[in-house]
């Protein structure tokens, strides 16, 4: 268990306890995350802050279902997910036209690769939902594969290949942004 | 190292985000653009962008208009036992007061394998609502795939234990066993609900299911115990067609409930 782990666990526990602090200090601790995860899956950022609010009401009705002796971000991370479902449940029909006209990442793009910055957002955008899922909680939730798999209700096998399909299509859509010219190099075939 | 290595080495990390990757890799990453990129796609771990300070101070300020003490939840092996004691509890008691009858027509070997289905069917599903009681806990029987698992295995496994024979007052007696076994379901339902309503639910669809299954089970549990007659045809109709008319009036109910809900707010 890391430093901020063991934190967080303390702040739950105040939190539960009903220490005033407590709710300010998490919820500046976790929002950013939060709100990169929403911000990833769901693209609006003025849906991601909807979300966002939604979670905290989430966690804050169900703090007594946290658990001391569990690490608190696959807790935290399995309810911003329901919320995000529940909320792609109510708004089917809006989401539907939303995706169809939005935008919509190109995975051959070299703007990116050209500005020598590779964003994250974009590239997560072309994987299939489960795999950015999976990729999002790992790198913007800086969860470990067991807690994206409590996060998940998934196992940590599962999750290990859904990180690797992500893995290899993210390596494709890199390879194709290299300027011709620079080769990968020691690639086996 | 090449490009093979490297993602093995990054895709081998519990927490890619907390990895520092050693020197052969970094080396391989100055020739490798696409490595580089995938390496610091992955590993590198950016801040995120700060949250509007607006949003958060209203977040806390609606948290501390409602912040008081609660009680953390027992560990997960209190409820299984709850849950395992109504079980056993609610099989017995209907069992006894419908009068064991099926122990007298069954040999006491194929008593003890109808039984041990049932319960092992019961324990999963117990712990799978154990599992949805508490977000983020660690190997959750799958709570989507067990009840369809269940009514799929349970009557196929049925049909084979049990003799195949053609009964009169096919409809009459099997109406009288379902009646029988939605009424243990009712009571039994409740005293589940309780337990249950003690966890937060994130998916009241699938735990409504799921407890509608419990109840199912135990009605058919008590009908295993009381009914004599034990045909294949017989059971896997009306008494495995408790839980499965169970599952889904409780999915049903979850549903509407759920939409109500929704329309209210």
């Amino acid at each position: 268990m890391s430093e901020a782990d063991a934190d967080l666990r303390g702040w739950m526990e105040r939190y539960q306890q009903a220490d005033p602090v407590a709710p300010g200090v998490l919820i500046a601790a976790l929002s950013p995350g939060l709100l990169r995860f929403f911000r990833v899956l769901d693209a609006g950022a003025r849906q991601a802050e909807d979300l966002l609010q939604d979670t905290w009401l989430r966690i804050h009705k169900a703090r007594h279902s946290y658990r001391a002796t569990e690490p608190v971000l696959p807790w935290v991370y399995a309810i911003a997910r329901r919320v995000r479902i529940d909320h792609y449940r109510r708004n089917r029909r809006t989401m539907a036209h939303e995706v169809a006209v939005g935008d919509v990442p190109e995975p051959g793009g070299r703007a990116g690769w050209a500005s020598g910055v590779t964003n994250f957002e974009t590239l997560v955008g072309i994987l299939p939902e489960n795999e950015r899922e999976v990729i999002t909680l790992l790198k913007a939730g800086d969860l470990s594969l067991e807690e994206v798999a409590r996060a998940t209700g998934s196992t940590v096998g599962a999750v290990k290949q859904k990180a690797h399909r992500a893995y290899r299509r993210l390596r494709k859509v890199l390879e194709n942004q290299v300027p011709a010219g620079v080769s990968p190099g020691g690639r086996e075939s | 190292m090449n490009c093979q290595e490297v993602e093995r080495l990054i895709r081998g990390q519990a927490r890619p985000t907390r990895f520092r990757l050693p020197d052969p890799a970094v080396a391989h990453l100055s020739q490798c653009p696409v490595c580089r990129g995938l390496a610091e796609l992955l590993t590198r771990r950016d801040a995120a962008p700060p949250a509007p300070m607006e949003i958060l101070r209203n977040l806390e300020q609606q948290i501390a208009q409602d912040l008081h003490a609660v009680k953390p939840m027992r560990p997960a092996a209190y409820y299984a036992a709850g849950f395992t004691a109504w079980f056993v509890a609610f099989a017995a008691a209907g069992g006894w007061m419908l009068k064991p009858l099926a122990v007298g027509v069954m040999s006491p070997w194929l008593c003890a394998t109808i039984w041990a289905a049932l319960g092992i069917s019961a324990g999963l599903v117990i712990m799978s609502l154990v599992g949805q009681m508490t977000p983020g806990c660690r190997g959750r029987v799958n709570p989507v795939r067990l009840p369809f698992a269940i009514l799929l295995i349970l009557p196929a496994f049925f049909s084979t234990m049990l003799p195949h024979r053609a009964e009169a007052d096919f409809w009459r007696l099997g109406w009288i066993c379902l009646i029988c076994g939605l009424t243990v379901f009712v009571p039994a339902a409740v005293a589940y609900g309780l337990l249950l309503r003690q966890g937060a639910l994130l998916s009241p669809r699938l735990a409504g299911a799921t407890l509608g299954l419990l109840g199912g089970l135990t009605g058919t549990t008590v009908l295993e115990i009381h009914c004599p007659l034990q045909t294949a045809l017989h059971v896997v109709t009306w008494h495995l067609g408790v839980p499965l008319i169970t599952t889904a009036g409780c999915l049903m109910m979850a549903i509407l409930i759920g939409r109500g809900g929704a329309h209210a707010s």
